[in-house]
């Protein structure tokens, strides 16, 4: 499949993916030495997690631990007031059977709430409460563009980034200028693709994460340089919108590190994989 | 006038000095010449002596012995005053959550709870039921270490890359940054905030014993 470029866009916003280029690249690469001969365009990619907003379900063991846990606190407790009074309560209705109704003060003791009638009141004010479920209705319709999804997990933003006349999926990805350090450049990057509403906590001014391509033949001899030298930086979403830019992204997705995969290539996935936290 | 102010005779020899220079000053802008009485009050003011005034008692040397006794008791009081201050504030004050109210501690017998002795199998089943507990902790522990020990390599490799690609990129990569520090986030909670939410109002009283 003939490729065509547009120089200029590329070298300031990227480069084509392409299947065979990538797999040429990546069996032609040898170990990174040192210094590589030519130049290297540097790239910020930015990971923007939604962090988990809801505790995991408890797995089995965990369940049945927690089960023994409060039985051995109950067993190690003493009397509260509350059953200390179920207890009177009971013994009170006792005497006034056995009385049949003779004697008025406990006619009056037994006609105050009870115990157990307080405890039926308080269940009810509970069942009256409704909480948010959290299997939410994205959930339930697979909507990977909604933030609303997998609230147990962890969400990471990737995009399908505009570059030249095709896109790629990604994480948002921009080139670095002079003049400015990495961390402006990604702070820069996520702006420039997802709008500038959006408020995400850089982690750092370090890079989490690096991944190195090479460009094909023609693009090199048009940019001058080898390849591109990506460099990972890992932001969390505070709040704010995330609003994708129409003319440098096509399309967002927020997945979590087990999805990843199903969208990203292999090469790029393991590099991003390496630097995310997958337990979900 | 300084007659008329009855004054003793070496303050009416000044005054008279005085008087008369001021009448020669005056001589300019009145007519008559020295007079001794005088209606103006600029011609009778008078420079006097210091009035009303003791002479110095004399001071009495104190013993210094005396003087440092007085020193070390005056020492010796603050100290104490310090040390019982000291003293409330080593001790231990009780921590209402941790003792039992006066109330439960009176009646500890009919709280008691009748006790009830374990059957081997249940107890088999506890033990069991913590070995895997201790297994499973441990297997966590081991996967967390793992994923932790993996993004810092990631970390590693990226900073290296940097270091051998700019070294001015690098040095701005290491610098702190101080906004990430002290760091808050609200962590998962069992259930989601509900959206449009209208929380009861309520009162918070703080009644914490404070113990200065």
């Amino acid at each position: 499949m003939r490729l065509t470029w547009c120089s200029r866009r590329l070298l300031l916003g990227g480069f084509q993916f392409s299947c065979r280029t990538l797999s040429q690249a990546a069996r032609a690469e040898p170990a990174p030495p040192a210094g590589q001969a030519g130049p290297w365009h540097l790239y910020t990619a930015v990971c923007l997690q939604r962090l988990p907003v809801v505790a995991p379900p408890l797995s089995d063991t965990e369940r049945r631990f927690a089960a023994l846990l409060r039985q051995l606190e109950f067993e190690r407790s003493l009397k509260s007031s509350h059953e200390i009074r179920h207890e009177m309560d009971i013994a009170t209705a006792e005497a006034l059977r056995a009385s049949e109704g003779d004697d008025p003060d406990l006619a009056e003791a037994a006609s105050l709430q009870t115990a157990a009638d307080f405890e039926d009141a308080c269940a009810e004010e509970l069942a009256g409460f409704e909480p948010a479920p959290t299997i939410t209705e994205a959930d339930r319709a697979g909507d990977q563009r909604s933030l609303q999804r997998r609230l147990s997990s962890r969400l990471v933003l990737v995009v399908q980034q505009r570059l030249g006349a095709g896109t790629s999926w990604m994480l948002p990805q921009g080139r670095h200028q002079d003049g400015a350090t990495l961390r402006q450049t990604a702070e820069q990057t996520l702006q420039a693709m997802v709008g500038p509403n959006v408020n995400a906590q850089f982690l750092g001014n370090a890079p989490w994460g690096f991944y190195k391509y090479k460009y094909p033949k023609p693009l090199q001899q048009e940019s001058g340089a080898v390849g591109g030298k990506v460099f990972f930086y890992k932001a969390v979403l505070r709040g704010g919108s995330v609003e994708p830019v129409a003319d440098r992204v096509a399309d967002h997705r927020w997945l979590t590190a087990a999805e990843l995969g199903g969208q990203l290539r292999s090469r790029y996935r393991r590099a991003v994989h390496r630097l995310l936290i997958d337990h979900d | 006038m300084a007659l008329s102010l009855g004054l003793s005779t070496v303050q009416r020899l000044a005054a008279n000095v005085l008087d008369m220079s001021l009448s020669r000053s005056l001589c300019a802008l009145t007519i008559s010449t020295r007079r001794d009485i005088s209606t103006s009050s600029a011609a009778a003011i008078a420079v006097s002596h210091p009035l009303c005034a003791e002479p110095l008692k004399k001071k009495k040397r104190i013993d210094p012995a005396v003087v440092r006794a007085r020193e070390e008791r005056r020492r010796r009081k603050l100290e104490k005053a310090i040390r019982r201050l000291e003293k409330s504030s080593r001790q231990l004050k009780p921590l209402a959550e941790m003792e039992l109210p006066r109330e439960v501690r009176a009646e500890l017998s009919e709280r008691r709870r009748p006790a009830r002795p374990l059957t081997t199998e249940e107890a088999n089943e506890r033990f069991d039921l913590m070995k895997e507990w201790t297994r499973h902790r441990r297997e966590q522990h081991v996967a967390d270490v793992a994923v932790l020990r993996r993004i810092q390599e990631s970390r590693a490799k990226a900073l290296r890359e940097l270091r051998a690609e700019s070294f001015e990129l690098y040095c701005a990569a290491i610098e702190e940054d101080p906004d990430l520090v002290p760091w808050a986030h609200s962590g998962p909670t069992l259930t989601p905030p509900i959206d449009g939410y209208d929380a009861p109002d309520g009162d918070y009283v703080d009644t914490t014993r404070r113990w200065e």
